[in-house]
């Protein structure tokens, strides 16, 4: 698998995306997990409504890996601090599978210290996305990341 | 950080209802907070994952002064725990009462 650089996507100043232009575009299979109901909410607003994503929401890194092979995501976007399975060893499950290893994986997190950077790496991650985040531009956000995903290295 | 504001016109916000859910939910994770301090051993392991949560929503719905107030409850809880093996009330209040005057705050935000 090629390893692609960690990129810490600020929703500062990054996304350039609009409700009219998420919606012109090709639907991404996304399988987001966060255990926060209201996070969940405003990630469904972000990713579903605004960006005309194909969403599938799970609450824990086990539904996550229950969900991958029915769900086929393009993309998974996924919580560090989770119950029951954390973002990380879900990660590292993902990527321990050959049928998984490749799906492109993003963190959304306010863990976004060095240090923290440096463990998203070693596991593989594609980005880190800071929390707290701008719904309005999240899934431009991901669009960028997956297309990137897509680029022969 | 730009807010949903910077991105539709006044009349729209499409979080409004989504951020009443949040308001209303806060007072009961506060509550929580407040008596998972009040045992006389408290455990990092509720108190980091709810300061954590409180933080990472109270900021993508606006409320950055609740956010802060609880990002730094989360790591004062943290390191304490990593240094101490304990949490010491006495030194976490302050930043127990910072999330108590922010939360309350949070309808006139």
């Amino acid at each position: 698998m090629v390893q692609r650089p960690l990129r810490v996507g600020c929703a500062v100043g990054t996304a350039t995306g609009n409700r009219s232009s998420a919606v012109s575009r090709p639907r991404i299979r996304v399988l987001v997990a966060e255990d926060d109901p209201d996070i969940l909410a405003v990630i469904a607003l972000a990713l579903g409504r605004v960006g005309g994503m194909e969403v599938t929401y799970c609450a824990d890194g086990l539904a996550v890996l229950k969900q991958v092979p029915t769900v086929a995501p393009e993309l998974i976007l996924l919580d560090v601090m989770m119950p029951e399975l954390d973002g990380l060893e879900t990660l590292t499950r993902l990527r321990a599978d050959p049928r998984t290893a490749a799906i492109p994986v993003v963190f959304l997190t306010a863990r976004v210290q060095p240090s923290d950077l440096a463990a998203y790496r070693a596991k593989g991650a594609l980005a880190v996305i800071g929390k707290p985040f701008d719904p309005m531009t999240l899934a431009q956000q991901l669009r960028e990341l997956h297309a990137d995903s897509l680029r022969p290295r | 950080m730009p807010t949903v504001s910077d991105h539709v016109d006044d009349s729209f916000d499409p979080l409004a209802d989504l951020r009443l859910r949040f308001v209303e939910r806060t007072r009961s994770r506060v509550d929580r907070l407040r008596q998972a301090f009040s045992v006389e051993a408290p455990d990092i392991r509720l108190i980091a994952p709810l300061a954590h949560q409180l933080a990472g929503s109270a900021g993508t719905f606006g409320y950055a002064r609740l956010g802060r107030a609880a990002a730094a409850l989360e790591d004062a809880a943290l390191a304490a725990h990593a240094a101490q093996g304990l949490i010491d009330q006495r030194l976490l209040e302050p930043h127990l009462l910072a999330i108590e005057h922010a939360a309350v705050a949070l309808d006139a935000e």
